[in-house]
């Protein structure tokens, strides 16, 4: 299915609450539904799956805020589900299609241009190259970037949700990082 | 003022030539992102989330019935 593009502000972050909604969900939703989406968009690779996650998601959130600890963050906690959700749908998928990853050290011998700007042509194009992008790297470091994307989140944060030090995490981005601007440069 | 027409028409032809070279430059426009972090924060800044979320989530929770407990009532 093909992708669609948002030309509206990149500042625009937070949507109108939904009607329809208890107020407070409602809130949660309006702040929390485009990182949700993201995640789930770029981890599935469609926007439909994408679509049907994030409403699995949020739906279990709904059921199960009274189990939600005050002391966690809520994008954190959104986030676990959403990565669990997916996860268990790509382990679905993966059963009935084989599907080989490439592993880190094909990345981690690869001499990239780590340190140079990611140019792009016409922005309509960047969400594909970033898909393709994510797609040819390890699933650890495809977690790991979107993750860190989210200025929301702390590298301890990430190292909750991946279960990992926040040191592993410092690590595995810096070669992560290099992997994504070696691929990235091959969609041009 | 010259109102010669082929004076105009010329001066036509010279701001369509300026609006059309304006528009490749434009087109052709490169975005550069100085990291990793840049690229995907604007990609996600671009992605919208589709509105039928919303309408299938207030039906889902309509549907079901659920109503949400904060958490800090199961202590009272």
């Amino acid at each position: 299915m093909a992708e669609t593009r948002d030309s509206s502000s990149p500042e625009a972050l937070s949507l109108d609450p939904p009607v329809g909604l208890p107020a407070d969900f409602a809130a949660l939703y309006a702040a929390h539904s485009r990182p949700v989406y993201y995640l789930a968009l770029r981890l599935l690779g469609d926007p439909q799956q994408a679509e049907d996650a994030a409403h699995d998601v949020f739906l279990k959130a709904f059921g199960k805020i009274a189990e939600f600890r005050g002391d966690a963050d809520v994008r954190t906690w959104l986030y676990r589900i959403t990565l669990n959700h997916c996860s268990n749908l790509r382990q679905r998928w993966s059963a009935r299609n084989i599907h080989t990853a490439p592993d880190e050290e094909t990345f981690d011998h690869l001499a990239g241009p780590a340190e140079s700007p990611l140019r792009v042509l016409e922005t309509k194009e960047l969400g594909e190259r970033i898909q393709t992008t994510l797609e040819a790297l390890p699933e650890e470091y495809r977690l790991l970037l979107l993750l860190v994307a989210d200025e929301q989140l702390s590298y301890e944060q990430i190292g909750q949700l991946t279960q990992q030090s926040s040191d592993a995490v410092r690590g595995k981005l810096h070669r992560a990082r290099r992997a994504f601007a070696t691929a990235f440069a091959k969609t041009a | 003022m010259n109102s010669d027409p082929r004076f105009r028409h010329d001066l036509r032809e010279q701001h369509e030539e300026h609006t059309t070279a304006e528009h490749h430059q434009q087109a052709a426009v490169t975005r550069e992102y100085a990291s990793v972090e840049e690229v995907l924060c604007d990609d996600r800044n671009q992605v919208p989330v589709p509105p039928t979320l919303a309408e299938r989530l207030a039906a889902s929770v309509s549907a079901q019935g659920l109503k949400p407990t904060p958490w800090w009532r199961r202590w009272l």
